[in-house]
């Protein structure tokens, strides 16, 4: 019977989910909105430098292992802090980009579509690289890389500002 | 006849005859061309259930007929859930290509995972209660429910954390379904371990349970498709030369 109970709990809370899901559509942004101030800053030079594996072998020559491992910790954690602000921009950004994927314009809408394109992927990226910087923070050991998330972030940034100049985007590009 | 047995013939009565005109106006609205798989599924629900209300209320036919025939509409019908539940993927990766790759190996593994799941209920919890057969058959309807509400779980989930947007109809196909699969998950989680030989109030109420929610299933589709589509609204006056945002733009490329 707690077989049952428990798939009874399921499917309440599978139903609870459906509600909020309801209720709290896609979050999407009207021409008008001005969604800057959801974004958060993201020092790209600033991420490159640290997840830039001559910085890490530098480190590593110069800083006995504890001392490393320490550090290592430490940059692992600043790259988790960009990782998610970067997801956390994209996320914003396919707030701006659906809306304007439906321009009449087709030059605004191939912009856009490449826009969520990488937006897409950028989260996707961030979705493998997040636990795999969450191990690294507790172990250390192997090398840890998001390059992928710091390229395809600038591109979306580059296209963003592109966007901007045929789409209201609203002082998006200067808040990233 | 008690109350709750009427309640639940009424309620079947009146998802019999929803299924119906739903279909009526899934057809009239050109639904078929975007969602084929849902619509059959409508059009099934309503034969098939108007079919066993046959069986059931003419005296020529068996209990055993009806039974028979019940575990088939069970079946033809489960196998079309998951269509929706594939077709609506379908239209995810459809409109969102970077997805799809990845969307698919997550829905594979999804699928097995949650097989693996189901199974494992099954095997920790099999079959319990006097009307063993029956009892039989929700354990298998509520294996399938566990697989639809985890496959639409993930696909609300995918929508939540890429902000993706549906179109009115295919999220109100989902809503809808889930509503439906996990109010049956919990009626049949229930039957497959308490299912008596005879009818009871507990039987009763949970028939009435799920024709409810079968029947709410039919509102929430209806809802959505009665419903004007709400296409993301387009802001018409842009200005074609703002000169100020392509300069500031312009000034942002450089310094990029």
């Amino acid at each position: 019977m707690m077989i049952a109970i428990l798939l009874v709990v399921i499917a309440i809370l599978v139903l609870c989910f459906l509600f909020g899901s309801a209720k709290g559509q896609a979050l999407l942004a009207k021409p008008g909105d001005d969604v800057s101030a959801q974004l958060r800053y993201v020092d790209l030079e600033a991420f490159r430098n640290l997840i830039d594996p001559d910085e890490e072998d530098y480190l590593r020559s110069r800083l006995s292992p504890a001392e490393f491992r320490l550090n290592q910790k430490e940059r692992m954690r600043a790259a988790l802090e960009y990782v998610s602000c970067a997801a956390r921009n994209a996320r914003v950004l396919l707030s701006i980009a659906q809306p304007a994927r439906l321009s009449p314009d087709p030059a605004v809408a191939a912009m856009a579509e490449k826009l969520i394109d990488n937006a897409i992927r950028l989260r996707l990226y961030a979705l493998q690289m997040i636990p795999r910087l969450y191990i690294a923070i507790w172990l250390p050991v192997g090398r840890m890389s998001p390059v992928r998330v710091a390229d395809r972030y600038e591109q979306i940034t580059r296209q963003v500002i592109l966007l901007g100049l045929q789409y209201p985007t609203r002082g998006v590009s200067r808040a990233l | 006849m008690t109350f709750t047995a009427t309640l639940w013939h009424w309620l079947w009565f009146a998802q019999t005859v929803g299924h119906l005109v739903l279909f009526a106006v899934l057809v009239r609205r050109k639904v078929y061309q975007e969602f084929p798989i849902f619509v059959s599924y409508v059009a099934s629900a309503g034969v098939l259930s108007g079919t066993l209300l046959i069986l059931n209320y003419a005296p020529q036919f068996t209990g055993e007929q009806y039974y028979s025939a019940y575990v088939g509409v069970i079946a033809v019908l489960t196998t079309l859930r998951f269509g929706i539940v594939y077709e609506l993927l379908g239209h995810v990766l459809r409109d969102y290509p970077a997805l799809s790759g990845a969307g698919k190996n997550l829905f594979a593994w999804a699928g097995i995972v949650l097989m693996f799941m189901a199974i494992g209920f099954a095997w920790l919890a099999p079959a319990g209660g006097s009307g063993h057969v029956m009892a039989v058959i929700y354990l298998l309807n509520r294996t399938a429910d566990l697989l639809v509400c985890g496959l639409l779980l993930l696909l609300f989930i995918l929508r939540s954390y890429f902000n993706l947007t549906w179109r009115s109809y295919a999220f109100g196909i989902a809503f809808g379904l889930g509503f439906s699969a996990s109010t049956d998950l919990a009626s049949d989680a229930i039957r497959s371990q308490i299912e008596p030989i005879t009818r009871n109030l507990n039987t009763h109420l949970l028939d009435a349970l799920t024709q409810g929610a079968t029947l709410g299933s039919i509102l929430i589709w209806a809802a959505y498709v009665l419903a004007r589509e709400d296409k993301p609204q387009i802001r018409r006056d842009i200005p074609k030369h703002d000169l100020e945002n392509w300069n500031q733009e312009l000034q942002r490329l450089l310094h990029q």
